[in-house]
């Protein structure tokens, strides 16, 4: 009788294993053994002989990268329109938090197990004890969008309104008990937009309300209770480079590095001359750093101005003193009655010329 | 010898009290109807509850009540007064303070219970109510002859009455969908719940499902499912995150509604208790009252 037990015990066993060899090939089944999860060999969904949810132990196998975009949440024709669930961003958003596992709760590590997998898109069913998918889904949306937008409207997402924006300072001041300079300016927008910082890099174990919630503004603020934030690209600035007696203005590329932003420049990405990685070095102001080659292939009608006859071979210095290209050009080194703007070399195109 | 006949007495007593008492409470259990064990309930999480009310609308449109289009259920301004179900509305979402966040107000659904020992069944005359054995408590309108008993025995003050037209009287109330779970259909407000705040399965199921909720999630909801126990259990259970009457349930003992009033009436029409009874004490009148002769009294 045992071995007639065991018999039919190993080929339960084996049409497990035969089951889970139909698992797409990217989560094998190697990667999760049964016994992680379950006390016996052969579990049951009656008795599934769980062992306590190791969760704590497995986050960290995936990442907001692997998200999907989006995901069409809802069928049409019904009372109101499918949701467009911006997963990405969501899964993003969820770096500064719990994870993935916030709304994944019992994935297991090894591959993420969608929500209908467990939750019955059938609302007339047997097994009622959890959920079914509408439900589950609208109890993950709103417990986390009614915490922070005060509103369990159906229109919140179900409809044409704009993403909620998260409420981002554009500085943040400090006050440090530093004697030479207690003030510490935190230029927020700037490391947004400029460095390209993600908020995960700064933010984390914060709750959706704290940079979503009107009521809550501020409370994202990290605390600057350390340098620690600060240092991985600050660790080699004087303590000036942050510490002031005033409050600092937004940062100012020509008032900080004597190098004005002006027309094409302005546009440019950081990055485009920036090319250290992790915090930006002072580079060389010589237009030939970044342009080799430039005086061969330059033509001046590309800054809206087009030379006569008399002016057309003239070297750049000739007008522009020491390679200042960003300030107007003088006259006064060879004309003694001509002055520019006033008197001019050639004449305007393009956009300039039509003035 | 005297003391045995004592002893006699006494146990005879306490064996005729205690049949006294369990006759009694066999009275008090009220009526023995035919509680099937697969009857089905509801399942109310207000803590799950989203208060869109998109179940009211539900209702309505299935019970072919006049109604507003669905998008005008976002208007949250109704939840500012308390409302009862009526002949226009079968059931009615309140919302309720929540003390542990102000922002997330609780919203509770009210309509029948579906009480497993109804007292409108009980209570009504003319046998126009009747528990179903999937659990319903229904009414038959041709049977009502108007005189609204039910709507005072009723507990939870659920029928309604229709006054509109004053010869065809009409009670109101949830009937459970009983057609439409006759055709295979979910009750209509369990099935456009978005929350699934409503869950739909077999009674004592449920019972089990609210039980093991309460204490995976002691943090979000009190000990104890409503209607479980209360006045001898009902159909429709709710689980709460504050104290049930925080949110207007009723304080209602554990024995059912029509325990009382049954073993009263039952207690005094047993074994032709009110007819003898009248013909004696008119026996009694008539003697003491009887023209005796005036000679017998001067001898």
């Amino acid at each position: 009788m045992r071995i007639l037990c065991a018999l039919l015990l190993s080929l339960a066993v084996a049409d497990g294993a035969w089951g889970q060899a139909e698992v797409p090939p990217k989560a094998p089944a190697s990667v999760v053994h049964c016994r992680k999860c379950h006390t016996s060999d052969a579990p049951t969904k009656e008795s599934p002989s769980l062992v306590k949810c190791p969760r704590g132990n497995t986050k960290g196998v995936h990442t907001a990268a692997e998200a999907p975009p989006s995901i069409t949440l809802g069928q049409p024709g019904g009372n109101y329109e499918p949701v467009e669930f911006s997963h990405k961003a969501h899964a993003e958003m969820s770096e500064m938090g719990g994870g993935c596992y916030q709304c994944h709760h019992y994935d297991q590590g090894g591959r993420i197990q969608k929500c209908s997998e467990c939750h019955s898109t059938e609302r007339a069913r047997a097994d009622v004890g959890k959920p079914d998918l509408r439900g589950a889904l609208h109890r993950l949306c709103v417990d986390c969008h009614r915490e922070w937008g005060h509103t369990t409207d159906c229109t919140t997402c179900h409809g044409d309104k704009p993403l909620p924006q998260a409420l981002s300072s554009r500085r943040v001041v400090y006050k440090t008990s530093y004697p030479e300079g207690e003030t510490v300016t935190f230029l927020h927008e700037e490391h947004v937009t400029r460095f390209g910082l993600k908020c995960a890099d700064c933010h984390r174990q914060q709750s959706c309300a704290s940079c979503h919630d009107p009521k809550k503004k501020g409370e994202g603020a990290l605390p600057l209770e350390d340098h620690q934030s600060c240092s991985a690209c600050h660790a080699n600035d004087e303590c000036s480079r942050c510490h002031s007696t005033k409050v600092l203005d937004t940062f100012d590329h020509g008032q900080s590095t004597g190098w004005i932003h002006n027309r094409f420049h302005a546009k440019a990405e950081c990055q485009r001359c920036h090319t250290t990685v992790g915090r930006f070095t002072k580079i060389d102001t010589d237009c030939e750093s970044c342009h080799p080659g430039w005086r061969q292939k330059f033509s001046h009608e590309k800054v809206g101005f087009v030379f006569d006859d008399t002016h057309v071979d003239l070297e750049c210095e000739s007008c522009h003193a020491d390679s200042a290209f960003a300030t107007p050009p003088g006259c006064a080194d060879c004309h003694d009655d001509r002055s520019y703007p006033k008197d001019k070399p050639g004449r305007p195109v393009g956009a300039a010329g039509k003035k | 010898m005297a003391r045995l006949d004592r002893r006699e007495f006494l146990k005879s007593s306490l064996v005729i009290g205690a049949g006294l008492i369990g006759l009694s409470t066999e009275a008090q259990a009220g009526p023995k109807n035919v509680l099937s064990p697969d009857r089905m309930g509801v399942l109310v999480d207000t803590t799950a509850c989203i208060g869109c009310r998109n179940c009211e609308w539900a209702c309505k449109t299935a019970h072919d009540l006049p109604t507003n289009p669905l998008a005008s259920y976002q208007d949250k301004s109704v939840f500012e007064k308390m409302r009862r179900p009526d002949d226009k509305a079968l059931t009615v979402v309140n919302r309720y303070a929540n003390p542990k966040d102000p922002d997330a107000p609780y919203t509770v659904k009210v309509q029948c219970m579906h009480c497993d020992h109804p007292a409108c069944v009980s209570v009504c005359i003319v046998g126009a109510f009747s528990k179903q054995e999937n659990g319903a408590v229904v009414w038959d309108t041709d049977k009502c002859i108007g005189c609204r008993y039910c709507m005072v025995a009723c507990p939870f003050q659920v029928p309604a009455f229709e006054y509109e037209t004053a010869l065809k009287p009409n009670i109101v109330k949830c009937d459970f969908c009983a057609a439409r779970r006759q055709g295979g259909e979910l009750p209509a407000c369990v099935e456009t719940c978005p929350a699934e705040a409503l869950t739909y399965g077999p009674r004592d199921e449920l019972v089990r499902i609210a039980r093991d909720r309460t204490k995976r999630y002691p943090e979000r909801y009190v000990k104890g499912v409503f209607g479980e126990y209360e006045v001898g259990g009902t159909g429709w259970i709710y689980l709460a995150g504050v104290d049930f009457s925080a949110l207007q349930f009723p304080k209602l003992g554990n024995n059912p509604a029509p325990g009382i009033s049954e073993s009263i009436q039952h207690g005094i029409f047993a074994y032709f208790v009110p007819p003898v009874a009248l013909y004696a004490l008119l026996g009694a009148l008539m003697w003491v009252s009887k023209d005796w002769p005036e000679g017998e009294d001067e001898e």
